[in-house]
């Protein structure tokens, strides 16, 4: 699976209005671009099945009863919890080692949790089920791209490492999520250095 | 504290009310009492919401008859304000509802398209020098730029509720206003066209829009604004903007209106010429003579200053 974010919106009213203008065209672009250069156009017949999945995959969880696990809310407030006490400013090895279980162990829950809104219209129950799925990924990539990099640098403070090392981590972290074995890989990818050299910050 | 909260329920065509009882502590806003209510009483309760901070406008619902945004109003001074610990809770009046507190924006998107709503940039703005506009100038819309398109203004405006098809919603006079006040625009009187023709003249003037902005724009003030701009603009040649001006001419004149001419003067001797059988009415009863004549106020003086005024202390307010 391959993400097109559109865009890191700054604040409201600052710079996120101009953001979502610029990056939003440029994510576009690359959606597009990625959909033609794999052969994503799809067909009638593709659109019918993937509608009968999704339709599937509404009615069965929608459809689930309560005693079958722990409802939304509480896993996002689990989640919440997790990624606000372990996963801040300030960054530690076992507290982050500690956050990717309890973050695993949710993922495990979201599999089976309630949702308890069955209506086909503007079901925000099932909206908030949706996004908290994605959630949990991207708390989980967030969680193994600070424990891979151990150093510190802009937002991300290792207390166990608290120098910038531009040896090791002047790059990018990839993180991306196996969808059959469910398993995160770490990888990266080079940083392009145009007008900007890249500095530590002494103020 | 407990607050009983009655919601106006509406789902796939079915219509009811329901109650739940909340638990409410110091600082609760209605927002975080309906999330309340989803998370850990009925999942199917329905609302919007994004920033919880009255800044994207989602959340706009009418507590005991009143707009109110959400994510602001506490419990509390609800509770203050209506003597009362039952809260109704409906979706915004005027808006087709879509589910529980759900509202339709589409056909307000639709009718906010009528207005041209966007800035016709002046011909010698360019990419290269930009599109420079003064503080001062900018102080003349930068009020009506604060709108978050809530929907709270249109949900007891009056007008909206009598008939939608010849008017418009507030927030769109808002609009309409903040373009029309933009020095960068090259073409305001476009707009102002499109506003007179989409209903500008049939506001009621009851202030609910201004009443109940959270964002203090009073939109009822941009429904003045446009107005008067209508005069500046050449495009007073209508019902409503000759009436106004006949109110003004005969205060201004005789400090009290001429009810006998008023209607000639407003709609032309034609379409007046309509209203003969109710004038033969009024003349019989009494109440109307065309062979007296005007009478002048005798505080006419007084009068004439609190026009002179007004009118000063609106070109200040510009």
């Amino acid at each position: 699976m391959q993400l097109h974010l559109g865009a890191w919106c700054e604040s409201f009213g600052a710079n996120s209005l101009s953001e979502v203008l610029v990056f939003g065209h440029v994510a576009g672009d690359s959606a597009a671009d990625y959909a033609k250069s794999h052969n994503y156009a799809g067909n009638q017949t593709k659109l019918t099945q993937d509608c009968e999945k999704w339709l599937n995959k509404f009615e069965e969880v929608t459809g689930r009863d309560k005693s079958v696990g722990k409802s939304v809310p509480e896993i996002r407030d689990a989640m919440v919890n997790t990624m606000w006490f372990k996963v801040g400013v300030f960054r530690e090895e076992n507290q982050l080692q500690q956050a990717a279980q309890e973050i695993a162990a949710l993922e495990k829950d979201y599999e089976h949790c309630y949702v308890g809104d069955t209506s086909h219209v503007y079901n925000t129950a099932f909206e908030q089920y949706f996004e908290l799925g994605g959630l949990l990924q991207i708390s989980q990539a967030i969680i193994q791209g600070a424990i891979a990099r151990k150093e510190s640098r802009g937002a991300h403070t290792r207390r166990d490492f608290p120098k910038r090392d531009d040896v090791n981590f002047l790059k990018h972290t990839l993180i991306s999520k196996d969808r059959q074995t469910g398993q995160y890989k770490t990888e990266y990818k080079d940083v392009v250095i145009t007008k900007f050299q890249p500095k530590e910050r002494k103020y | 504290m407990d607050v009983k909260l009655r919601i106006h329920r509406f789902v796939e065509g079915k219509k009811w009310v329901q109650e739940y009882t909340v638990g409410v502590t110091t600082g609760m806003t209605v927002l975080e009492a309906l999330t309340a209510v989803k998370e850990k009483q009925d999942p199917t309760l329905s609302f919007t919401c994004s920033c919880r901070s009255s800044i994207c406008g989602a959340c706009a619902v009418r507590v005991n008859g009143n707009a109110e945004l959400a994510c602001e109003m506490l419990i509390e001074n609800l509770v203050k304000r209506y003597d009362t610990d039952v809260l109704t809770i409906q979706p915004l009046g005027n808006f087709k509802v879509i589910r529980d507190l759900i509202v339709d924006w589409d056909p307000k998107y639709a009718r906010l398209k009528k207005i041209k709503p966007t800035v016709n940039p002046k011909p010698d703005f360019n990419a290269e020098d930009g599109c420079r506009q003064s503080p001062a100038d900018f102080d003349k819309y930068k009020l009506y730029a604060g709108c978050i398109l809530c929907g709270s203004c249109v949900s007891e405006c009056n007008k909206n509720t009598l008939n939608q098809k010849d008017f418009l919603d507030p927030f769109i006079f808002v609009k309409a206003e903040k373009l029309v006040a933009d020095s960068r625009d090259r073409s305001p009187e476009e707009h102002l066209k499109a506003v007179v023709d989409a209903g500008l003249w049939r506001c009621f003037n009851c202030q609910e829009c201004t009443a109940k902005c959270p964002k203090g724009l009073d939109p009822a003030g941009a429904i003045e604004k446009l107005k008067a701009a209508t005069f500046r603009y050449n495009l007073a040649d209508n019902v409503g903007a000759r009436h106004a001006k006949a109110i003004y001419d005969d205060i201004s004149e005789s400090g009290t209106l001429d009810e006998t001419r008023l209607n000639i003067k407003s709609e032309g001797f034609l379409m007046a010429g309509l209203r003969a059988p109710m004038a033969l009415r009024l003349m019989h009863a009494g109440k109307m003579n065309p062979l007296d004549s005007h009478p002048v106020n005798p505080e006419i003086d007084t009068i004439r200053k609190i026009v002179k005024n007004a009118e000063s202390a609106a070109k200040e307010g510009e």
